[in-house]
């Protein structure tokens, strides 16, 4: 029996009590239920419910205060000459660069040789009716400036494509995978951000120490296993020796949730548990990989930061080592950092294949590398779009954000 | 006592082709609201020697033996809080019902309040277990970094050279001359520390409405003030300038001494000025101090260096300096160059230029003979003083 | 031995009566000796209970063969993408299909046809008018009747569109489809085909539901969101890129299946796979590499089943370049190739040696008496010498025409198996004095080079020589495989499927022969034509067959049972999911339950006990 099979027959006849809780819960954050018991009781548990309320609950604050905030803060962005105009040159930029990745993913999809077009042509095995068909639904059969106009058309109407290979709309299989990627790939991203920015601030203060040193060395050794290589790793000790081995815990190795699991017959703290238990070791592999490499970059970039005038200043003025290090050298370290942020966010779409395909997982990533064996075109220049458009934005932000912590950048 | 000693500092930086001697065997004083100027050519040991005071030399670089006698050292010294409330507290308030009082206020006595109130050392040393009391406690070189770190900013600050980098560009100038305050006393109230903050840049010349700048807004003699202002702020006992002037124009220099004598007359401060420029030194110091390859050659006061300068390098420094009144002359110059400090000559590390060089002075190293206000470390005058 | 039923229960009861009868004496009398005993008592039962819970697998209720139950849990190797009948794409989307679509007529591992949805068929003398008839009582999974209704729709979608990539070539051939009733259905062909060519390509297509159908567009739709069908498993759930979930379908007019759930998980790499399957996640895994089959070897729980599949291995050349058209240079080629030494090396024993006809080799209809062309390294030389090509400048190369010999073999880079062969392949030519470099591509690529992609002809197939394989069409129980794999009138035999080129007097030879046996009637002159046809297929050499598949299957013994294992065929098959059962019945929720009560309401005694003893005292 796995642990799961056992948790679950000791679980489902209480699973009914969680969900109990669950619901209580859910109709707990919902507004008209605690007005209509505050109105209820006296004025004394009134003050106490209202107070808890507004510490305790945080949607139970009415809507219209978190407009009124995004609002004020929208007119005081507005007020702010320099920042405004810093801000609007730089999205204007973005747009351009934006509507210039589009015509590039036009012009490779449609132009270049193996298009859909040519393929659709050239293919023997598609039968005469049903290509027409679809050559003129899609405007295939138009001079290409009108192609163009279409595929722009479709663009601004959410229409991605239609996969041939899937016979479904494009932001529909992309929707479909997209949770999962993003729930690996984000969290890794998150806890690999913020773990690796300050493990390469520790490691890069103690530059030439017997950390700093086992630091590059371990760096240097994980990044030259590739990915899928510690992915087996991992699935043939926590997965197959963890088992055979009876040891205390152990992990699934394929998948991203069990399938006999669902929230209708098991409830859903069971298929949060199940798919956190399913997540952990792919999660492991990305975050070891993403720490050591965001470490890396930063500690590149605080020992370039030591060296300058400023570090000697603070210390001067009495500060100890860590105060100097996360006050005065972390701010200016952290800014190439946050670039490289902004532009790996658009990644987090497109998913990680070599992860994906030795667990199993079911992420963009191998769907993407299977559009590209297969040729469905349609689904790689949706996916595409989405990613360029993911990219430029965290690009975008990534500059706002530079121009907030650097002041230099502001007085342009 | 004089406020602050040096006792025969080396330092050394450890490479792998050798040790560089950079600071050997350096012995000078410093008294009460003098200021000192230490001249000499770049890469003689200037900073080495300043950043050794201030205990900043970091690996490779060691600071090998030496003594620095500093004579406020012991305020810095860590307290034990619980042996300070129940020992010194019965002592100063035998009553009970005052030690409550006292524990009650929010502002309590300082450390050097209670002490003043004994003048028997022996209680002071046993408050501090320390034995010699005297001279290790004065000794900067045995306090511990977290004592040093007192130190540092408050009783003897420093101002950097280069002004261009020595600000932190995404921090604002007065948060960072804010900073300095609130490293030494955490619990000040920050509306207090700002007025400090704009008082001291007003006294240093920069406008209130610059406060709230970035570094890369303010021009460079601003931001060469900003620097002395910061160091200013906490009214330390010794400044040391480590070329404060070298980077900025001819004006801007003449305003920024202006301002720091200016300064140092009003706060009698110590100030120990580092440069190469004579006509700097001709301006704010009193006592100058000659360094050349790590060592002290003339120690004494201006007027008698420039007048009657004893030691050649000094004689050479002095006449190197054209006058813009007296007649004109051939510019004079020291042929050679700086020696390499991990093999330095043997003897008087001057000798291969010195135009009045001995036998004896590749031989044999001078000791200081004094002088009528301080000492000079040359062959020539040692057997005058037997 | 015990009767397993009673014990348990009876030992619990008796055990209490007494436990609590000591505990009653215990506290009465306080005297020490009763309170040790009351102690040991307790530890006792405690261990009993802690024995009881951990052995409580073998006190089931004993159930008849085969149990209903279980989960069982096979790979799938790729995801699929549409599920409908009439255009799925690979063979993946096929293996799911066949478990939730039912057609008329079904092969087994013996290739012998089993009615399924037709209780039996019968056709007149000449072969042309064919009459189904359905079995009764047959539903699909949403509950509605099962009728010739359905299967006229199915068969008429298929007649009336000819551009629907599933439909069979058959259906050229068909006259008319009437219903006659409720269960009996009746096709007229225009000529008298085979019944093999009935029962497979006609009467094995998968019949959906006319009420759910009627309305859509069957080019276009995917059939993914909830396929009803009349199969033995029901949809349950896809979801994408990670597994597929069926369950049984209760009401099966066969017998079977006996699982209660089937997971088809999605294992993109066999090295994961196999961790899966030495833990248990997974029952069965084919395809294995060798190195991981010999770990499989020292797992008692793991058993192989090696078979052959329809599929063989051969070496493509060009036959629009010279001088790959040169049929003695072909022969040369055979004869220089020791297939028994690529199968030991590369495929590591598995496989036989294809025979030069590109059939199978067993069967009714193998002409086993064509020529072998056994590894002749020195015949090889002479025929080569013969036709003109020969090393004139004596740099170990020959050369044709004034040029060195050189060409570039395609193989697909993702098979390490293709690529080892293809290598061995080269290092024979060499021998022979011909150069040959091996190119591994992805076969997508490999495809597009060899497949027909191009612009003009000769651009179109852009290869010297590749390394592929090919289906043999049922050559082991169907005569007409050669002609869809060799004439030049049929789908896969045409341009664009025959890759080699292969044109000339010979191949419109055995088109005429293979468009005679298509109509042939008589077995005996079927059996004639068919052994010319590989007379002369193994003289030309189109291809140049180097393998027969063989493929190796891995499972589980410890769980399921009643794998049906044909020699032909591999595990997962269309029997084995109507046999594959649980191997031990499953124990029961209640026991457990009760047990689990049982033992904690003693820890909580015991533990009270044991905690106030001093007081007790």
């Amino acid at each position: 029996m796995s642990v799961m099979d056992f948790f679950q027959r000791v679980y489902s006849p209480i699973s009914g009590f969680f969900e109990e809780i669950y619901d209580f819960l859910s109709e707990i954050l919902q507004k008209e239920t605690i007005y209509k018991e505050i109105q209820k009781e006296d004025v004394f548990s009134q003050r106490i419910s209202k107070r808890f309320l507004i510490i305790g609950f945080y949607p139970r604050i009415s809507p219209l205060w978190y407009i009124l905030l995004i609002i004020i803060s929208l007119v005081n962005f507005w007020r702010n000459k320099r920042l405004r105009n810093y801000v609007l040159k730089k999205l204007f930029f973005a747009v351009i660069a934006y509507f210039i990745a589009i015509i590039v993913v036009f012009i490779i999809y449609h132009v270049l040789p193996g298009n859909p077009a040519d393929l659709f042509a050239m293919d023997p095995r598609a039968d005469p009716a049903l290509r027409d068909a679809l050559l003129q639904r899609w405007g295939l059969d138009q001079p290409l400036i009108n192609q163009f106009f279409i595929f722009l058309r479709n663009l601004f109407q959410g229409d991605l494509g239609y996969s041939f290979l899937h016979k479904r709309p494009v932001s529909e299989l992309i929707g479909e995978r997209l949770p999962w990627t993003l729930l690996l790939l984000g969290s890794s991203f998150v806890i690999s951000g913020v773990v690796g920015i300050l493990l390469g601030s520790v490691v890069a203060w103690r530059r030439g120490s017997k950390l700093d040193t086992t630091f590059v060395l371990t760096y240097n050794v994980y990044n030259a296993i590739p990915l899928f290589f510690t992915g087996m790793i991992f699935i043939a000790v926590f997965g197959y020796q963890a088992r055979i081995n009876n040891w205390p815990f152990y992990f699934p190795i394929l998948g991203g949730k069990t399938p006999w699991i669902n929230i209708e017959t098991s409830g859903f703290f069971l298929v949060l548990l199940d798919v956190l238990w399913h997540l952990v070791l792919p999660l492991t592999v990305l975050v070891i990989y993403g720490v050591l490499s965001w470490s890396w970059f930063m500690r590149g970039n605080l020992i370039n930061v030591k060296t300058e005038d400023y570090i000697q200043t603070a210390k001067a003025k009495g500060l100890s080592d860590t105060q100097v290090l996360f006050r005065h050298g972390f701010k200016n370290a952290l800014l190439p950092v946050i670039t490289n942020i902004g532009m790996s966010i658009g990644g987090l779409i497109g998913g990680s294949v070599l992860v994906e395909t030795v667990f199993g997982y079911p992420g963009t990533g191998s769907m993407l590398y299977e559009a590209i064996l297969y040729g469905d075109y349609p689904l790689l220049q949706g996916s595409f779009i989405i990613i360029a458009g993911i990219t430029l934005l965290g690009l975008l932000l990534a500059e706002i954000a530079y121009g907030f912590i650097d002041p230099r950048i502001r007085s342009d | 006592m004089a406020l602050l000693e040096i006792k025969n500092l080396k330092t050394y930086y450890h490479t792998s082709t050798g040790d560089v001697k950079a600071v050997d065997d350096v012995s000078f004083k410093l008294e009460k609201g003098e200021v000192l100027g230490l001249a000499g050519e770049s890469g003689c040991g200037k900073t080495t020697t300043c950043l050794s005071i201030m205990r900043m030399i970091q690996s490779p670089g060691e600071v090998i033996e030496g003594e620095l006698i500093y004579e406020n050292a012991f305020e810095v010294i860590l307290r034990d809080e619980k042996f300070f409330n129940r020992y010194l507290l019965k002592k100063v308030f035998p009553k009970r019902k005052e030690r409550e009082e006292q524990r009650s206020k929010r502002e309590k006595l300082s450390f050097r309040d209670y002490l003043s109130r004994f003048k028997d050392n022996q209680i002071i040393d046993r408050i501090l277990k320390r034995r010699e009391i005297r001279d290790k406690t004065h000794n900067l070189l045995t306090l511990s970094e977290e004592e040093m770190r007192r130190i540092r900013g408050k009783h003897i600050a420093m101002i950097f050279q280069g002004a261009m980098n020595a600000l932190n560009p995404v921090h604002r100038v007065g948060n960072q001359i804010l900073e300095m305050i609130k490293i030494h006393d955490p619990k000040i109230n920050k509306d207090v520390a700002w007025e400090q903050v704009i008082k001291i840049l007003e006294t240093v010349g920069i406008d209130s409405s610059r406060a709230r700048d970035y570094p890369h807004q303010l021009s460079g003699g601003m931001k060469q003030r900003a620097l002395v202002a910061m160091a200013l702020v906490n009214n330390p006992d010794i400044i040391i300038a480590d070329e404060p002037v070298t980077a900025l124009d001819v004006i801007v220099q003449a305003q920024v001494l202006k301002a720091t004598k200016q300064l140092q007359k009003d706060f009698d401060l110590s100030m120990i000025m580092i440069t190469h420029d004579l006509s700097v030194i001709a301006e704010v110091c009193e006592t100058l101090a000659i360094m050349y390859a790590g060592k002290i050659v003339e120690y004494g006061k201006l007027r008698t260096l420039f007048k009657e300068p004893s030691h050649p390098y000094t004689k050479a420094l002095i006449n190197a300096f054209p006058s813009i009144s007296g007649p004109k002359k051939e510019l004079f110059d020291i042929k050679g160059a700086p020696p390499d400090l991990r093999n330095p000559p043997s003897g008087c590390r001057f000798h291969p230029r010195c135009p009045q060089v001995m036998d004896i002075c590749s031989q044999e190293e001078p000791i200081n003979t004094p002088t009528k206000d301080g000492f000079v470390a040359c062959f020539l005058y040692q057997g005058e003083e037997k | 031995m015990l009767n397993i039923n009673y014990f348990p229960e009876n030992l619990i009861y008796t055990y209490t009566n007494s436990l609590t009868s000591a505990l009653a004496k215990g506290q009465r009398y306080e005297k020490k000796g009763m309170i040790n005993l009351n102690k040991k008592f307790l530890k006792l039962s405690l261990f009993f209970m802690a024995f009881l819970m951990s052995s409580a697998p073998f006190f089931a209720a004993v159930g008849q063969q085969p149990f209903v139950g279980g989960r069982l849990v096979v790979p799938l190797s790729a995801d699929i993408h549409v599920l409908t009948p009439f255009e799925y794409g690979t063979t993946y989307e096929g293996y799911v299909l066949g478990h939730m679509y039912d057609s008329l007529v079904q092969y087994d591992v013996d290739n012998q046809p089993q009615p399924v949805l037709c209780e039996s068929w019968w056709y007149n003398s000449t072969y042309e008018k064919w009459i189904f008839t359905l079995r009764e009582n047959t539903f699909w999974h949403d509950g509605e009747v099962l009728d010739t209704a359905d299967v006229y729709f199915t068969w008429t979608t298929f007649l009336d569109d000819p551009t629907i990539s599933r439909r069979s070539w058959l259906y050229n051939y068909v006259d008319e489809i009437t219903v006659l009733n409720a269960t009996a259905i009746q096709v007229e062909f225009t000529y008298g085909p085979k019944p093999q060519d009935v029962l497979i390509e006609f009467a094995d297509a998968w019949i959906v539901p006319e009420h759910l159908w009627n309305d859509k567009d069957v080019t276009t739709y995917a059939n993914i969101e909830n396929p009803i069908g009349s199969g033995p498993f029901v949809f349950e759930e896809w979801s994408p890129g990670q597994y597929f979930r069926l369950s049984r379908n209760a009401n099966y007019y066969l017998d079977g299946p006996w699982v209660e759930e089937k997971i088809l998980q999605i294992v993109p790499t066999i090295e994961a796979g196999f961790y899966a399957l030495s833990v248990g996640e997974l029952e069965t895994l084919t395809d294995v590499p060798p190195e991981l089959e010999l770990v499989a070897q020292n797992d008692p729980n793991i058993d192989s089943h090696e078979y052959l599949d329809d599929y063989i291995m051969y070496l493509g050349v060009n036959h629009r370049r010279w001088p790959n058209n040169v049929t003695a240079f072909r022969q040369a080629i055979l004869q220089g190739i020791d297939r028994d030494a690529i199968i030991e090396i590369a495929g590591f024993g598995r496989g036989l040696e294809a025979p030069a006809s590109m059939s199978l080799p067993w069967g009714p209809y193998y002409d086993d008496t064509i020529p072998d062309y056994a590894y002749d390294v020195l015949a090889a030389n002479a025929t080569l010498d013969s036709i003109g090509i020969t090393d004139s400048d004596a740099d170990g190369y020959r050369e044709g025409n004034g040029t060195e010999l050189t060409f570039r073999l395609l193989v697909s880079g993702e098979y390490q198996q293709s690529v080892d062969t293809a290598t061995i392949i080269a290092s024979y030519m060499r021998k022979l004095g011909i150069e040959v470099i091996v190119e591994p591509l992805l076969w997508a690529n490999v495809w597009k080079r060899i497949g027909g992609l191009g612009g003009t002809y000769a651009e179109k197939y852009d290869y010297d020589w590749c390394f592929a394989g090919w289906v043999s069409f049922w050559s082991d129980m169907h005569p007409n495989w050669a002609a869809w794999m060799f004439n030049e009138d049929l789908k896969w035999g045409s341009d664009n499927y025959n890759i080699p080129g292969w044109e000339g007097a010979y191949r419109t030879q055995v088109t005429d022969l293979t468009n005679e046996i298509m109509t042939e009637t008589d077995e005996g002159v079927v059996l004639t034509k068919l052994d010319q046809v590989q007379h002369i297929i193994a003289q030309e050499l189109p291809y140049i067959p180097v393998r027969v598949m063989g493929r190796i299957a891995l499972y589980r013994n410890d769980s399921f049972t009643g794998w049906v294992k044909g020699p032909t065929t591999g595990l997962d098959n269309w029997e084995s999911w109507l046999a594959v059962h649980l191997v031990e019945p499953e124990e029961g929720d209640g026991f457990q339950v009760m047990t689990a009560v049982i033992a904690v309401g003693f820890l909580l005694v015991g533990s009270f006990l044991l905690k106030r003893r001093r007081r007790l005292k």
